[in-house]
C-alpha cells in the first residue's frame, strides 16, 4: 500500500521555490481532481491545490496547499457567494502574487458555479498575466440538477475567463455524467470524472512543458479551445477520452479502446466538431514510427475528417506501453442543453436536489411525455431564432407548372426513357416534396 | 543486356479507363506463362467528361495524360500500347445466328466450318453510322439439338452458331479511341466497360449459372447479363452517382461539390428516425453559409433516383424475359455501389439475390483489391491477358531490331 502522508497543518510553499509549471486547482473540485491526480500515481510535483474551505484543504493528499481568508472566514467556505470569494481573494492577493513567482506556465483546473472557484478565478488569471506566464483554465460546468442560479454564476465566470486567459477548456459535467446512466455508484462516477480532468490537465502540462517527441505551443491549445473561424462567438465546449494499452498489439488496442468511451459516441458530436488533440504517451522504447502509426490509425478510425493536433511524450519508468488522450472541442453548445433536459427528464426526483425551484420540475413533467427529438427541435428553436427564420419554417413547394431544370446535364444530350428525360431529378419529376 | 534475345521475357498491359469521375489506369505484368501480376494503378480526376461521354476534348486530354504519367512513375514502366473500355448510351447489343453446311464426306465438323461462320457473323450488315465493337461467341448448335463451344469431331450436316454482336455509333466511340492515341499511345484494343467489369467481377461457374452485373459509375450505369458461359444481354444506361448528386444538389439548393460532399458522409437510401439523426449540420466554408439539412430529405430524393435506375433495368430484363435465365446473383459493382443501402434496395427489386460483387483476386498490388470503383479496369486487364495469349505481339528477329533501336536510342545515337 502507498501511504499518504495527510499534513495536519497547512503546507504553504514557500514563496519562489516553484518549478514555473504549476498545475493548479481551484474550490472543492479542483482539489478533487488534484486529488485523483495523486492518487492514480500520476506525480506530485509541482501541484498546488487552492481554497476557502479548511475540511477540503486538509483532506487533500497534494502537498502544496494555500486556504484563502484564514484571518477573516477561519476555513469555512466561501458558501457558493462568488463575491465574498473574490473579496478573500484580494485581501491575501499580495501573499499569492509573492507565492507563484517566476511561475511560467499554470495550468488551473476548477468546477465553475461555486463561490471560490467562480470568484478567484479570473482574479487568480490576472495574477498570472501580470506575472507574465501563460495560464490554460480548464473548467467543468455545474451539474443541470444544481439549478439556474449556479449555472450563470459559471457562465458569466466562463465569460470572463475567455477574454482574459489565454485559452480555456471548458468540459460540461453533465456529460461526463451522461454515459453513466445505470446506477452507478455515486463515488465511482466521481472518480471517473475527476479523472478524466485530471488527465487532461496532466496531458496539456507535459505536451507544454515537456520536449518529448513533439511538443505543443501555447498556439496549438489555443487553436484548439476557440474557434477562429467563426466571429467572436467563442461557444466551444470540450470533450475528453482516454486510453491505456500494453502488449504488442498496443496501437490498434489504445485507438480502438479510446473511441469506444462512451462521451465520444455521439455522431452529432463529431459532425460539429472543429480540432482534436491527440496526446501519445509511449514508454522509453517508443519510436517515431509507432506514434505516426497511432495518428494513421486514429485517423483511419475516425467518423470524420478533422484537424488533428499531436503531442507526444516518453514515460522514460516504462516499456511496450501507450496511453491516448483525446480532447475534443467543437460548437456542441446545442447538444450540450439538449442532453441536460433528457437528463433531468430522467433523473428527477432521484437526484435533483434542493435548489431546482419547484416550477421548474413541474415544467419537465410535462415535457416527459413528448418525445426526445422534439424536446431538442424546441431548444435548438429557442437558441438560434434567426435559424428557425431561415430554414425551417418554410417549405419546398414543387414548381408544377415551371420548367424541371437539368442542373450540370443542361448542354448534353437528353436521355430518355419512357418519355421521361433522366436527367431532370427523379423527385422533382415523380412529385415528391422534400423539406429543406 | 541479352535477356533482349530470350523470348521468355515478361511484358506489360496496360488498361486505361476514362470515367466520369476519374480517368484509371491499372499496369500489370504479363509473364511468360500467361499469369498476370498487377504492379500499381494510376488515377486522375477527370474533366470535361459527362455521362461517359467525352464533352470537353482538350480537359479530358489532359486529365488522361496526368493518369498515364501517374502510372508511369508509379510503375517505372514506359507505356506505349493500351486497351481502352469504353461504355455510352449508344451501344447496343443483339443476338445473330449464322449457318453453314458441312460438305466434307463425313460431315466432320472442323476448322474451316468454324472459319466460315465466323466470317459470315462479321459480314452482318451493319447501319453505315455502326462499329462493331465485340463479336462473342455463344454457342455451336449442331443437328442433334446439341450446344457446345467445342464442335470439332463432332459431325453434324449444318452446323449452326449464335454470336453476340456489339456495336455502337462510329463518330463517338472513335472520338474516346482518338483522344487516348492522340496522346501518343497506341489503342491495342477496346472492349466494352460492362463486359470489361463482368471479368473481375464473374466466375466461371458464374457465368455458367447465369449472372447479372450492374455497374454502378458515376456518368453510367452498365449491366450485362451471362448465361451459359456466355453473354445474352448487355446494356448502359446515361444515369449514374452524378445525377443522384445532381438531384441533392438542385433539391437541397447546394453546391454539386457540397452535394457530393453530403452524399459520402451521410446519404442512405433508407432513412428511419430511430436509427438516424433528424438533420445533419454542414459546417460553413469560404463563402458558404452553414446549413441544416433533413436526413429524411436526402434519403428521399437519394431513393427516388437508386430506385428509378433498377427499375430501368429490371424492366429491361423482364421485356427481354432475362429473368428466367438468371439462376445465380446480381452482382453491384462499381464506384456509385458504395450508397448506403443499395444491396437492401436491390433485393427488394429484383426476382434473385442480390450481392456486393467482390473482385476476383489478382496477384500483385493488394492496395486495390477492395475497390469497386476499380473492377472495370482490373476485368480490363484480364481481358487483355486473354487477347495477347491468343495473338501475341511479334517476336523473333523483328523484336530484336525493334530492342536494338530501343537501345540505342536511349544512348542517342537516333
Amino acid at each position: 500500500m502507498i501511504e499518504f502522508k495527510q499534513n495536519s497543518t497547512l503546507h504553504i510553499p514557500e514563496a519562489g521555490d516553484a518549478c514555473g509549471q504549476w498545475i493548479i486547482g481551484v474550490g472543492s473540485s479542483g482539489v478533487n481532481i488534484l486529488d485523483q491526480l495523486v492518487l492514480e500515481n500520476e506525480g506530485s510535483r509541482d501541484l498546488l491545490v487552492i481554497d476557502t474551505d479548511e475540511a477540503a484543504i486538509r483532506g487533500s493528499v497534494v502537498v502544496d496547499k494555500y486556504l484563502i481568508g484564514q484571518q477573516i472566514i477561519r476555513g469555512m467556505g466561501a458558501g457558493g457567494d462568488p463575491e465574498l470569494g473574490r473579496q478573500l481573494f484580494q485581501a491575501d492577493i499580495s501573499k499569492i502574487r509573492e507565492l507563484l513567482k517566476g511561475t511560467r506556465l499554470a495550468v488551473i483546473v476548477a468546477g465553475l458555479g461555486g463561490g471560490t472557484a467562480s470568484g478567484i478565478l479570473p482574479d487568480l488569471v490576472d495574477v498570472f498575466k501580470e506575472l507574465g506566464a501563460a495560464t490554460v483554465v480548464v473548467t467543468a460546468m455545474p451539474f443541470a440538477f444544481e439549478g439556474k442560479r449556479r449555472k450563470q454564476q459559471a457562465e458569466l465566470t466562463l465569460e470572463k475567463l475567455r477574454k482574459s486567459s489565454d485559452a480555456v477548456l471548458c468540459f460540461c459535467n453533465q456529460n461526463i455524467v451522461k454515459p453513466l446512466e445505470e446506477p452507478l455508484d455515486l463515488r465511482v462516477s466521481f472518480t471517473q470524472m475527476n479523472s478524466l480532468l485530471a488527465k487532461v490537465a496532466l496531458t496539456l502540462r507535459h505536451s507544454m512543458t515537456q520536449r518529448g517527441l513533439t511538443h505543443l505551443n501555447l498556439a496549438d491549445i489555443r487553436q484548439l479551445a476557440h474557434d477562429q473561424s467563426v466571429d467572436g462567438s467563442e461557444q466551444l465546449l470540450c470533450r475528453a477520452a482516454f486510453a491505456r494499452a500494453e502488449g504488442d498489439y498496443r496501437v490498434e488496442e489504445v485507438v480502438e479502446h479510446v473511441l469506444a468511451s462512451p462521451l465520444l459516441q455521439d455522431e452529432r458530436l463529431w459532425v460539429r466538431s472543429h480540432t482534436l488533440m491527440a496526446s501519445v504517451t509511449g514508454g522509453a522504447d517508443m519510436s517515431m514510427s509507432e506514434l505516426q502509426s497511432v495518428i494513421e490509425t486514429l485517423k483511419k478510425q475516425l467518423p470524420v475528417e478533422i484537424p488533428i493536433i499531436t503531442a507526444a511524450q516518453v514515460n522514460q519508468s516504462k516499456r511496450h506501453y501507450l496511453e491516448l488522450t483525446l480532447i475534443l472541442s467543437g460548437d456542441m453548445v446545442e447538444f450540450e442543453q439538449c442532453d441536460v433536459v433528457r437528463k433531468i427528464e430522467k433523473e428527477q426526483g432521484s437526484l435533483i436536489l434542493a435548489e431546482v425551484p419547484e416550477e421548474e420540475v413541474m415544467h419537465q413533467q410535462v415535457t416527459e411525455a413528448e418525445p426526445q427529438f422534439e424536446a431538442f427541435a424546441a431548444i435548438w428553436d429557442s437558441t438560434k431564432p434567426v435559424r428557425t427564420e431561415k430554414y425551417f419554417s418554410r417549405q419546398e413547394e414543387l414548381p408544377l407548372d415551371k420548367k424541371i431544370p437539368r442542373g450540370r446535364f443542361e448542354k448534353s444530350a437528353p436521355t430518355m426513357w419512357k418519355d421521361q428525360d433522366l436527367d431532370q431529378p427523379t423527385f422533382m419529376r415523380k412529385g415528391i416534396k422534400v423539406k429543406i | 543486356m541479352f535477356s533482349i534475345f530470350n523470348k521468355n521475357e515478361s511484358e506489360i498491359v496496360v488498361a486505361l479507363e476514362v470515367g466520369t469521375s476519374k480517368v484509371t489506369v491499372a499496369v500489370a505484368e504479363l509473364r511468360p506463362d500467361g499469369t498476370l501480376f498487377l504492379i500499381d494503378v494510376g488515377e486522375s480526376e477527370s474533366s470535361g467528361i459527362r455521362k461517359g461521354e467525352i464533352v470537353d476534348y482538350d480537359q479530358a486530354q489532359k486529365s488522361i495524360r496526368t493518369a498515364l504519367e501517374m502510372a508511369e512513375k508509379r510503375t517505372d514502366s514506359e507505356i506505349g500500347e493500351v486497351f481502352v473500355a469504353l461504355t455510352g448510351p449508344h451501344i447496343k447489343s443483339r443476338t445473330v445466328r449464322v449457318k453453314t453446311n458441312c460438305d466434307n464426306e463425313d460431315n466432320v465438323i472442323s476448322y474451316e466450318q468454324l472459319e466460315e461462320l465466323k466470317n459470315d457473323v462479321e459480314e452482318t450488315p451493319m447501319p453505315a453510322d455502326q462499329l462493331v465493337m465485340h463479336e462473342l461467341l455463344q454457342q455451336y448448335h449442331l443437328d442433334s439439338g446439341l450446344a457446345t463451344t467445342e464442335p470439332i469431331g463432332h459431325s453434324s450436316q449444318t452446323l449452326e452458331a449464335s454470336y453476340h454482336i456489339v456495336h455502337g455509333m462510329k463518330t463517338r466511340l472513335e472520338t474516346s479511341a482518338r483522344c487516348v492515341a492522340d496522346l501518343g499511345v497506341v489503342v491495342q484494343g477496346c472492349a466494352l466497360s460492362s463486359y470489361a467489369t463482368a471479368q473481375a467481377v464473374l466466375s466461371v461457374e458464374q457465368k455458367d449459372l447465369g449472372s447479372v452485373c450492374i455497374n454502378l459509375g458515376a456518368g453510367v450505369t452498365d449491366y450485362i447479363v451471362y448465361n451459359g458461359g456466355a453473354v445474352i444481354h448487355t446494356g448502359v444506361i446515361a444515369v449514374g452517382g452524378d445525377h443522384m448528386t445532381q438531384d441533392i444538389s438542385l433539391g437541397l439548393k447546394l453546391p454539386f461539390n457540397r452535394a457530393e460532399e453530403l452524399k459520402k458522409l451521410h446519404g442512405q437510401l433508407f432513412y428511419s428516425a430511430e436509427n438516424h439523426p433528424e438533420k445533419v449540420v454542414l459546417d460553413r466554408q469560404i463563402n458558404e453559409d452553414e446549413r441544416i439539412i433533413y436526413l429524411q430529405s436526402l434519403s428521399q430524393i437519394m431513393m427516388a433516383r437508386q430506385r428509378e435506375i433498377l427499375e430501368i433495368i429490371n424492366d429491361d430484363l423482364k421485356e427481354n424475359d432475362l429473368w428466367s435465365l438468371v439462376s445465380g446473383n446480381v452482382f453491384l459493382t462499381g464506384g456509385a455501389s458504395r450508397v448506403r443501402g443499395l444491396q437492401e434496395m436491390a433485393r427488394q427489386l429484383f426476382p434473385v439475390p442480390v450481392q456486393l460483387a467482390h473482385e476476383l483476386t489478382f496477384e500483385g498490388d493488394q492496395t486495390y483489391s477492395k475497390r469497386p470503383d476499380l473492377s472495370t479496369v482490373l476485368g480490363l486487364l484480364r481481358y487483355a491477358q486473354r487477347i495477347r495469349i491468343s495473338a501475341p505481339r511479334p517476336k523473333g528477329w523483328r523484336k530484336v531490331r525493334e530492342s536494338f533501336k530501343d537501345l540505342l536510342g536511349t544512348v542517342g545515337l537516333f
